[in-house]
């Protein structure tokens, strides 16, 4: 195998891991700001459920 | 009660259970029994020396075989709340599993007893009384490690859904090394013959093996047999 | 009513313990810059591989720290089973979920990386050696701890047996590369074995380096996942107590 052959299986290898790495990060980027999203919206309502229950 | 006595009289209980009812002993057999038919025809072509695939065919047999005693009788013992009258008395956990270990050791040895001769009458060519003690030392070591491991992976699949897909699925990649050690140590035997010396590796490492899953499964079965 | 607000109270205590947990661009920072640094030191310092594998034997800078990391993140699990084991506190449980997810992914890359490596060097796709075997049957036992999961629907239960599944299957794990790599199947001995190779200094440091870069990788990448799934966790108790606040 000529060093050119064998260099396109070394660039598919290290591609392959590239691009896996980084569509697996940035689903994992989304959806952590997906839940700190719904975090935040939770303890908003929460808090103000509270201080209604304290009003009344 | 010592330790002992009540190893004892679990192991008695379980095996009393199941010569009553010989419903695990007769199915898994047949099992087996039709397992070695159909490989016949599985591999079928005139003449198709299949001496190099004897190992293999025997212990898949066994392994699956051994999973649906294993399903088998721990579902009975489930439906039956045997476990929970059980888990009642003031027993060490570790006694009943090693209990439990020790019955479906003597039921899957109680079936290979039939099951290896009818194997050999058909497809092994070679006569191997020769090396039987050796074939013994294997079959009784890997049984082990089967019995062990399987015995502590069906008490937690026991408890969940599907009980019957889970054990497979956690029970198969586990024991691949033992396949791979029992596989070519008895097709080594009923191939061409094999001393001590070639198969003290696969033997020792089978003895290792069942060696750490039990301590493995020592430490544990507390936890996976439950409150 | 006393309760759901002394649940409301304790979980924005833990929000913000966690939110320091989420700072992990530092780590991804500089697991960037070691996986970076050993690209080029792997491609322009280490000289090519003298034996018949030739310039694909690159591949290795990476297929091997990869499997390190599997096997890292294998032993994450294993130490979060035993510490949920002794503790039955819920988080290592989170813990060990997120090992064995991370492991299974790096597991998977280096099957990938391994066959395409096979291709380049032998010509086939596959090959019953003992890198992929093992790393093929430590992939279908993981996937397994998640059949497991899927099939308890209790939590406390569930989590004591992904444990006990977890402290199991890295004990398998090494057992089954010795059984592949030292037990011949049948009568003819697995002979296959890329890397046999003398590693020389120059190749080692590059490979050092990238493990390094893979190590940190995986910390970051265990650091964020745990970080969602304690999120994941502060979510339902919010939930609860909120649905209860409106009872």
């Amino acid at each position: 195998m000529t060093i050119e052959q064998a260099a396109q299986y070394v660039a598919a290898a290290y591609a392959v891991i590239l691009i896996v790495l980084i569509v697996y990060f940035a689903v994992t980027a989304r959806r952590v700001s997906g839940l700190r999203r719904d975090v935040e919206l939770l303890r908003r309502e929460a808090e103000k459920r509270e201080a209604r229950g304290e009003g009344a | 009660m010592s330790a002992a006595a009540q190893f004892s009289a679990i192991l008695r209980k379980d095996l009393t259970r199941e010569l009553r009812t010989r419903e695990v002993l007769v199915s898994v057999f047949l099992f087996v029994m039709l397992s070695l038919v159909i490989f016949h025809y599985a591999f079928a072509s005139e003449g198709s020396d299949l001496t190099f695939f004897t190992g293999g065919m025997l212990w898949v047999t066994f392994l699956f075989g051994a999973l649906l005693g294993l399903n088998r009788s721990f579902a009975q013992e489930k439906d039956e709340g045997c476990l929970d009258g059980l888990l009642l008395c003031p027993v060490d956990r570790v006694t009943i599993f090693l209990a439990k270990t020790a019955a479906n050791l003597v039921l899957l040895l109680a079936i290979q007893v039939v099951a290896v001769p009818v194997f050999t009458l058909f497809f092994v060519e070679r006569s191997y009384l020769g090396d039987l003690p050796l074939l013994v030392a294997v079959v009784l070591l890997a049984d082990l490690g089967i019995c062990a491991l399987g015995t502590l992976l069906a008490t937690i699949s026991m408890n969940s859904r599907a009980r019957d897909l889970l054990l497979p699925v956690l029970f198969l990649p586990l024991i691949v090394p033992v396949l791979i050690a029992a596989t070519s140590a008895t097709t080594a035997i009923f191939a061409a013959g094999a001393g001590l010396g070639e198969l003290a590796g696969r033997l020792i490492f089978l003895a290792a093996f069942d060696a750490v899953f039990l301590v493995a499964a020592y430490g544990t079965y507390d936890f996976a047999i439950g409150e | 009513m006393e309760a759901s607000e002394a649940r409301i109270a304790s979980a924005a205590d833990g929000a913000a313990g966690r939110r320091r947990l989420l700072e992990a661009p530092a780590l991804f920072a500089y697991a960037g810059a070691a996986l970076v640094a050993g690209l080029l030191l792997a491609f322009w310092y280490s000289p090519v591989d003298a034996s018949s594998m030739g310039f694909s034997q690159k591949i290795l800078y990476y297929h091997a720290p990869i499997a390190w990391a599997a096997l890292v993140a294998f032993g994450v699990a294993f130490v979060a089973g035993i510490l949920y084991l002794r503790s039955s506190d819920l988080r290592y449980d989170r813990l060990g979920l997120v090992g064995v997810r991370l492991g299974l992914l790096f597991s998977l890359l280096v099957m990938g990386t391994g066959m395409i490596w096979g291709q380049a060097a032998w010509g086939t796709w596959w090959a019953w050696e003992p890198r992929l075997t093992t790393f093929l049957i430590a992939c279908l036992l993981y996937a397994g701890y998640f059949v497991l999961r899927s099939m308890v629907d209790e939590e406390a239960r569930r989590a004591t047996y992904a444990a006990v599944f977890a402290v199991i299957a890295f004990v398998d794990v090494p057992i089954t590369f010795f059984a592949t790599r030292f037990l011949p199947e049948g009568l003819h001995p697995v002979v296959i074995r890329p890397g046999d190779t003398g590693m020389e200094g120059s190749m080692l440091l590059s490979l050092l380096v990238s493990m390094l870069g893979m190590t940190l990788l995986l910390a970051a990448l265990v650091r964020l996942e745990y970080a969602a799934e304690l999120l994941k966790d502060e979510i339902a108790d919010l939930k609860t107590a909120l649905w209860e606040v409106g009872q």
